[in-house]
């Protein structure tokens, strides 16, 4: 197997020229690794960009965020939990497996293996998240998130591509909160059966004006929640108004989610509303 | 390929597929078969070790991602035939019944208190989320971490 | 006492905590071949050919071993001794395959890697068959093995007469699905055999050596003594370890390359090809009396032996047997049936059918004291095994057993009354959360006894510098027996177990054992050291007298020496005694002792729970959690309460979360992503009490069995926590956030 560890952006460009159709990158590798092992692949190619010094970053500016493709979920969650527009993501990579997964899965990683329960996919939704997409030419492409989720374990990226970074807006949520959280199969260290992620932005009297609910693990591809957005838009975060969110969320998740687990699904998407929403009105306050 | 990395602090040159497992050059080329692989997939957390402080699944971990790293495995905590502070708390706390998942446990445990000095029994549970252990319902275990945290505080001192 | 009841960590702990301790997995012998199975990919059919060419070209392959071209014999993976009459129904590579997973081929190949490869390379062509994939599929007449009936084997027993009216009848019904023994080590093995002496060395974690002895030697046709079996460093069994498959294939492969081999499972090998708890269902009719004791049990039970049919028919008998082992039984009606299907094979797991006997039991137990309107420990205590009590099927005495005093003990330090209270506050005020308590009793015995006859041999020789060796076939699963056997042998020598050496079960070295399971160990084997020990002792005293010249009598000994009562001034040294018989009456000081139990008295324990259901998730989160058990003299307290602590965990899995789910297609949960054990945040500080006033009789210093009766009342404790909670009768295990919606779903539909 024909393997590259490039260290500039240049000769990660110069190994998607040369890695062949068949070649692939791996990030933390904690997926990819398992299939490795079990034979389910079998590259032509590995690359691993992971000492490319600017992959590794997280840079938080006033008008964005730019997380880099090996940027761990453990960096992720330390760096943004203070961050209220950007607690969900830190919500989502501190969730993420167990410490040892933390400490070497990416977010890049976790949205390049687009499984429909990976935790990252509701979380690049929920802040409509540019991919910076580097090809064989050295050419960097943005992405937007809506066209990147194509289906299970299925993307945009064209073999001879690979996601570098990915970027939010920071000033379309200046001022705003967040918080995502998960149904699994136990508390800790579990795929996730349903995550959800809300951003919120309350103005001074309490009302909300304006509001974005995405879901992950019910459909193939993430989903934004239109419906329950406007339902929120123009409300004071109480009871009501959570009931009604959680009706329209448990419709959706009922829609949408396979039979086989569609009761419980829809059942769950109870707590996981008042989970999530009771983190947000903690961090309001 | 030739990958150098360190192991324990010691500088080792390995020529290995791009994908092999560092479990597998850690237990079968450097023979420190104190890794163990309970599951090859990332859900036991016997294989843990640190990657430069980190703790990891060794058998999650490829060739191609060690270039330069700095790896601790259990046989790196202490000297032949003595213990450190944490593996002694284990010992004597009754923390250790068949012992497969105690290195990576241990290991776990250390990645914790190299961040946290004084971690609370909820800091302590979390940090081994993932290293299950079957033998004992973790009571032994949590009082273990305590205690060694409190030994390494004193001997800070 | 100096040594018996105080605290020790397990023999081993510095080498396990330094990475040092050695597994089997981790032995690499010069020349040492790496095995890798293939199995079958479909449920059920005919191998019809087995394709190896591409395999054998990979680079370091040495040879692929399948149906035919390997021995035709079969082997029985349950036996482990010799006595046992039981049908030989496996082979090592199957030509006839039962499940997903069954053994079809091997490869060995001079790397593992190597190995790997080339299995997933053997090409296997089947003729498939029908086949049946559960309870359902199986009691429809889906006939899953070849030339046999759907039903294996049918089981009747009843004791007592049936009460006459006055009853209220209590109907309920159980299920629990097969699961997974999650020790962290997957099994392996290694393999020598060297062809110039005929002789054949097994290096495996197992619960019997001498069982694999049995089980080899015929099956390869050698006589025992060319059979060497070393008992490995064992990590975790429950079970797991004491029926072979592994063993049988590696030592076949040695034989046949003349070479070491090595066979390590993966974690899906261990989760589906190795061996499951087996599903259980069963309906249970009680009758009680309106007090509220238990007059009459009619159970009727099914068993899923899964594709080979193992222990079950005797797992089916012995779970009638252990209905007898906590409660007074007045009438008991039983009627099994072992069904096969073409799933993961069924065996041994912690308790061996105590568990299974006691979750139906403690189900039916709560619904009687839910419909009498009775308090669920009242209705216990009415029906607990008293002191003096016999064992109603084995007419055993259980001797001091101490349930009832378990029962109000916990009562007392879980504040079962004030939390019944507290509860029913939290919940009338909470719509989202439901709390509830759980209570449940379990017992199990010390030995097979009487069902088989058991004995133990042990050696004791004193050295030259006073230290002492002991020979006795012990297999440490992990918990801590290698350092219970030392102390109790310091005990009787007072001495410091620290100067005693044990090793672990060696065909070679140590004397004929049936194995270390059915929680015998410390009962049976303990008492062995124990009296060995004594000879030894014995030994030494007549040793001092003739050599020094002292009344025989007078002579006791203290902190390794030799003293007198008459004399004061008198202080021998084992080492003085040791090397003066040596050098005057040139002679050893040894010691040998056979011992034969002739009781197994009542060991119990009730569990207390106290969880907390998120009724919109179906989460049930464990709070407290107390295990109150009469244990008699503890050896090692502190790793018996840690050998307890580790069933509590087992058993919240097994009622909550555990599930190996056989899919339609005959595959079997193989991962443990999707096998949900329990983590460290997961719990609280699993509470014990020991209760050591109940000594047995033939126990050393009285000392009863932990390792299984540990985990009999867990599960059935949480379940009825869970069931308290949601004010439900829940019965099929385990309570996982899915079953416990749908049951909410439909209760608010049937309330609209």
């Amino acid at each position: 197997m024909n393997w590259y560890t490039p260290v500039t952006m240049e000769e990660l460009a110069a190994a998607l020229a040369q890695g062949g159709e068949s070649s692939r990158v791996i990030a933390g590798g904690t997926d990819y690794t398992i299939h490795l092992r079990q034979g389910k692949a079998n590259p032509g190619a590995l690359i691993y960009p992971g000492r490319i010094p600017a992959l590794r970053e997280i840079m938080l500016t006033e008008d964005s965020l730019r997380i880099g493709a090996m940027a761990t979920m453990a960096e992720l969650s330390l760096a943004l939990a203070a961050v209220p527009e950007f607690a969900a993501i830190a919500d989502a990579a501190g969730g993420v497996g167990s410490p040892q997964i933390r400490s070497k899965a990416t977010l890049v990683g976790n949205l390049c293996n687009a499984s429909p329960a990976g935790d990252m996919l509701p979380i690049a939704k929920l802040y409509d998240m540019v991919l910076e997409v580097l090809d064989g030419n050295g050419r960097l492409t943005d992405v937007s998130v809506s066209d990147f989720f194509l289906g299970p374990g299925k993307t945009a990226l064209q073999p001879g591509q690979a996601v570098t970074a990915v970027r939010a807006n920071r000033t379309a949520v200046t001022g705003w909160v967040s918080a995502f959280h998960k149904i699994g199969f136990r508390s800790y260290v579990s795929i996730a059966r349903i995550g959800m992620g809300v951003l919120l932005h309350i103005d001074a009297a309490g009302v909300i004006s304006d509001a974005r609910l995405t879901l992950g693990a019910v459909a193939n591809v993430p989903i934004r929640v239109y419906a329950a957005e406007r339902l929120m838009q123009g409300k004071p975060l109480d009871r009501a108004m959570l009931e009604k969110v959680t009706a329209v969320v448990s419709r959706t998740v009922h829609d949408n989610c396979r039979p086989a687990n569609r009761l419980y699904k829809t059942e769950a998407a109870r707590g996981l509303c008042a989970d999530v929403f009771a983190q947000l009105e903690k961090r309001m306050s | 390929m030739i990958v150098s990395f360190y192991v324990n602090d010691r500088l080792v040159q390995l020529e290995t597929p791009p994908e092999r497992r560092l479990l597998d050059l850690l237990r079968e080329d450097l023979h420190l078969t104190g890794v163990k692989e309970g599951c090859g997939e990332g859900e036991c957390g016997a294989c843990t070790v640190l990657l430069n402080g980190e703790p990891i699944h060794a058998c999650l971990t490829l060739a191609i991602q060690l270039e330069g790293c700095h790896i601790t495995t259990i046989e790196g905590l202490s000297a032949p035939g003595e213990l450190d502070i944490l593996q002694n708390a284990f010992a004597e706390e009754l923390a250790i019944q068949c012992g497969f998942c105690t290195t990576g446990m241990i290991l776990s445990a250390k990645a914790l208190l190299l961040k946290q000095p004084d971690p609370d029994e909820t800091m302590i549970r979390e940090a081994l989320s993932g290293n299950i252990c079957r033998c004992s319902g973790y009571v032994q275990i949590v009082k273990a971490v305590k205690r060694a945290a409190r030994e390494l505080r004193e001997a800070a001192v | 006492m100096k040594t018996v009841g105080v605290t020790r960590p397990i023999h081993d702990a510095a080498g396990k905590a330094s990475g040092n301790t050695k597994y089997a997995a981790d032995v690499m012998l010069p020349n040492m071949a790496h095995v890798c199975l293939v199995h079958s990919a479909i449920p059920h059919g005919y191998v019809r050919a087995v394709h190896a060419e591409t395999a054998l070209a990979v680079p370091g392959v040495l040879g692929v071993f399948h149906c035919f071209n390997t021995t035709q014999r079969k082997y029985n993976r349950y036996r482990s001794r010799f006595s046992q009459e039981l049908p030989l129904e496996e082979r090592a590579f199957a030509d006839y395959v039962r499940f997903v997973g069954d053994r079809v081929a091997a490869v060995a190949a001079v790397s593992r890697e190597a190995a790997e490869r080339a299995a997933r390379l053997v090409e296997v062509e089947y003729e498939e068959l029908p086949y049946a994939v559960g309870f359902d599929d199986a009691l429809e007449g889906k006939n899953c093995l070849q030339g046999q009936s759907p039903t294996i084997k049918e089981f009747a027993a009843e004791f007592g007469t049936p009460p006459e009216g006055g009853c209220v009848d209590v109907e309920s019904f159980t299920q629990f699905p097969p699961i997974h023994h999650a020790t962290m080590e997957p099994h392996a093995c290694v393999a020598d055999y060297d062809p110039y002496q005929d002789q054949l060395v097994i290096y495996s974690p197992n619960q019997s050596v001498h069982g694999i002895r049995v089980v080899l030697a015929d099956y390869l046709q050698m006589p025992y003594h060319k059979v060497r079996v070393v008992k490995a460093t064992m990590g975790g069994s429950f079970g797991a370890k004491q029926e072979w498959f592994t063993e049988p294939v590696a030592a076949l492969i040695a034989k046949q390359l003349c070479r070491p081999v090595k066979l390590v499972y993966s974690r899906a090998e261990a989760m589906t090809c190795a061996v499951v708890r087996g599903a259980v269902r069963a309906s249970v009719h009680g009758k009680y009396a309106p007090n509220g004791t238990l007059r009459s049990l009619d159970v009727d039970l099914v068993l899923d032996a899964g594709a080979y049919v193992g222990n079950a028919c005797d797992y089916i008998a012995s779970i009638y047997g252990k209905l007898f082992r906590c409660y007074r039984m007045e009438h008991v009606r039983y009627r099994a049936r072992v069904i096969s299907s073409n799933t993961p094979v069924s065996g041994a797991y912690r308790g061996w059918s105590a568990p299974e006997a006691a979750l139906f039991t403690e189900r039916n137990l709560d619904a009687a004291a839910a419909k009498l309107g009775m308090d669920r420990i009242d209705l216990r205590l009415k029906n607990t095994l008293m002191p003096e009590d016999i064992d109603r099927k084995s007419s055993l005495p259980v001797e001091d057993i101490r349930i009832h005093e378990a029962l109000l003990r916990g009562r007392e330090l879980f504040f079962w009354d004030r939390l019944c209270e507290e509860d029913a506050v939290f919940n009338a005020s909470n719509n989202r959360y439901r709390r509830g308590i759980g209570v449940a009793c379990g017992g199990h015995g010390n030995t097979y006894y009487p069902r088989h006859g058991d004995f133990g041999e042990g050696r004791a020789f004193l050295n030259e510098d006073g230290t002492v060796q002991l020979v006795l076939t012990v297999h440490d699963h992990g918990c801590g027996t290698v350092t219970a056997m030392k102390m109790i042998a310091a005990e009787v020598l007072d001495m410091p177990d620290g100067d005693i050496y044990l090793g672990e079960g060696d065909t070679a070295v140590t004397p004929v054992d049936f194995g270390c399971f059915a929680s015998r160990t410390t009962f049976v084997l303990g008492r062995t050291i124990h009296d060995s020990a004594l000879a030894l002792r014995d030994t030494i005293l007549d040793r001092a007298s003739e050599l020094f010249d002292l009344p025989r009598q007078d002579l006791y000994v203290e902190n390794a020496a030799v003293r007198s009562k008459s004399e004061p001034g008198v202080c021998i040294s084992y080492r003085e005694v040791a090397q003066t018989t040596m050098l005057k009456r040139r002679r050893n000081i040894t010691a040998a002792a056979q011992f034969a139990n002739v009781t197994n008295p009542g060991v119990t324990g009730a569990h207390f729970t106290h969880v907390e259901v998120d009724t919109w998730t179906g989460f049930t989160r464990v709070l407290d959690y107390l295990a109150v058990h009469d244990i008699g003299q503890p050896i090692n307290p502190g790793m018996c309460i840690a050998q307890i602590q580790g069933a509590a965990q087992m058993g919240c899995g097994a009622a909550l979360r555990e599930e190996l789910v056989v899919g339609k297609d005959g595959r079997c949960t193989a991962s443990l992503s999707k096998y949900h054990l329990f983590l460290a945040p997961d719990l609280p500080n699993i509470r014990v009490e020991l209760l050591t006033e109940g000594r047995s009789q033939e126990g050393p210093f009285g000392a009863k069995s932990i390792g299984e009766v540990s985990f009999v009342p867990s599960a059935p404790a949480v379940c009825s926590a869970v069931n308290d909670a949601l004010g439900s009768e829940l019965g099929v295990l385990p309570f996982t956030p899915d079953r416990i919606l749908t049951y909410l779903a439909k209760e608010k539909e049937e309330s609209l």
